[in-house]
C-alpha cells in the first residue's frame, strides 16, 4: 500500500464522562442516581460511570454496554456501575458493578473476552469475577 | 424422585445443614449457542468457580460463604423471569469487503450494508459500532491507523444515509481477529474488512 494517510486520531478509549451504555429496554418505574440527582430513566438514554439504576416494585430494565455486554434489571433491584473502561481498539478493560438489592441478569460481552474476569459483581453475599457468559444475580437487600 | 425434589424434601426436614437460602443467589445461565460459561464466587473466603447448566450457589449472609443449591429452571423463571425478560435484543453483526482496497463495497457487502438499516428499525433504541480490521501487512499500529480510517470512511457512508454521527462509534482493531488466520506481513483479502454491530 503506498497511500500516504494523515492519521491524526489515536485508537480511543472511553473516559469518566462518556457514556457507558444504552437504555434499551424498559418497563415501569425506574430512575437513574447521577452525582445525587435522581432522573427518570427513559429508553435511548444513556448511562455513565458511577450511575446507580434503581427499579421500583413494577420496574425492570436492560443495558446495552460499550463492550457489547449487556445486563437487566427486575423490579425493587438497585445496581451500582462502580468502575467501566474500555479500549474499542485492544479490547483490554474492566467493568465493576454492584448489585445491592434484587434480580441481575449478566451477558458478558468483549472485556471478558478479551480478558477474562475483568469483570466483577459485588454482591452482599460474594464477589462474581465473570469468565463467560451468561448467569443470574440476587442480592438480599433493600432497594430504596 | 428427580434430585433437586429429594433434596428440597430432605430440607424441608432440616436433615441437611447445608441447605443455603435462596436470597442471595448465582446461577449459571446455559446460552443459546450451548457454550455453558463460569462465574468465580469469592464468598467468605472460599472461593469457587460455579460452572455448568443452572449451577447454583445459594445463602452467604454473615459470615457464612455461599454454598450449591439445587435450582430447577422453572425456578430460575420464577425468580428472575423479568430479569430475563428485559435483556436487550443481542447485537449483531455485519461483515463488508471493499473492492480491491479501494472504497466500493463489493456487491454482497452493498446487500449487507442495506440490512443493518433493517435491523436498526427492529430496535427502540439503536447505536452501531463500525470495527475496520486489516491482514498483516504492514507494522501493527499502522494496521491499527490504517483500520480506524477505513472504519471512519463506513461510518461517514451511514452518515450519509441520514444515521446521526453520535450513534455511530468507529473503531480499528488492526490485525487483530484475522478471520483467515494468516503468517505476518501477508497480503489477504478476506482479513480486510469492516464489521457493523447493530446493537
Amino acid at each position: 500500500m503506498t497511500v500516504l494517510l494523515s492519521l491524526g486520531a489515536t485508537p480511543s478509549s472511553v473516559f469518566a464522562d462518556d457514556p457507558i451504555g444504552q437504555i434499551k429496554t424498559l418497563s415501569g418505574s425506574v430512575t437513574v442516581t447521577r452525582g445525587g440527582a435522581s432522573i427518570k430513566a427513559a429508553i435511548g438514554d444513556h448511562v455513565l460511570q458511577a450511575d446507580e439504576i434503581l427499579t421500583g416494585g413494577d420496574g425492570a430494565i436492560g443495558i446495552t454496554f460499550a463492550d457489547n455486554s449487556m445486563m437487566s434489571l427486575g423490579p425493587s433491584s438497585k445496581l451500582d456501575l462502580d468502575q467501566f473502561q474500555f479500549d474499542t481498539t485492544t479490547h483490554a478493560g474492566v467493568f465493576n458493578t454492584s448489585l445491592k438489592a434484587g434480580t441481575l441478569a449478566v451477558k458478558s460481552g468483549q472485556i471478558v473476552q478479551q480478558t477474562p474476569f475483568a469483570m466483577h459483581v459485588q454482591t452482599p453475599a460474594a464477589l462474581l469475577g465473570v469468565r463467560g457468559t451468561e448467569f443470574v444475580v440476587r442480592a438480599d437487600g433493600a432497594a430504596n | 424422585m428427580t434430585n433437586a425434589s429429594r433434596l428440597a424434601a430432605l430440607c424441608a426436614l432440616s436433615l441437611l445443614g447445608a441447605c443455603a437460602s435462596k436470597a442471595n443467589l448465582v446461577v449459571v445461565i446455559p446460552e443459546e449457542n450451548g457454550h455453558i460459561g463460569a462465574v468465580q464466587v469469592e464468598s467468605g473466603g472460599s472461593t469457587t468457580l460455579l460452572t455448568g447448566a443452572y449451577a447454583a450457589l445459594g445463602g452467604g449472609s454473615g459470615s457464612s460463604h455461599m454454598k450449591p443449591v439445587q435450582l430447577a429452571s422453572t425456578e430460575v423463571g420464577q425468580i428472575f423471569g423479568t430479569a430475563l425478560s428485559a435483556q436487550p435484543i443481542p447485537p449483531k453483526t455485519y461483515t463488508l469487503y471493499f473492492i480491491n482496497d479501494s472504497e466500493d463495497l463489493r456487491p454482497d457487502s452493498k446487500l449487507a450494508f442495506e440490512q443493518v438499516f433493517g435491523e436498526i428499525a427492529r430496535r427502540k433504541a439503536a447505536e452501531l459500532v463500525v470495527t475496520g480490521f486489516t491482514d498483516t501487512m504492514g507494522d501493527p499500529g499502522y494496521n491499527d491507523q490504517l483500520s480506524l480510517k477505513r472504519a471512519k470512511v463506513v461510518r461517514d457512508l451511514f452518515i450519509a444515509r441520514g444515521l446521526k454521527g453520535e450513534d455511530i462509534v468507529a473503531a480499528g482493531r488492526g490485525e487483530r481477529d484475522l478471520l483467515i488466520p494468516t503468517p505476518d506481513h501477508k497480503a489477504e483479502p478476506g482479513n480486510r474488512r469492516v464489521e457493523i454491530t447493530v446493537r
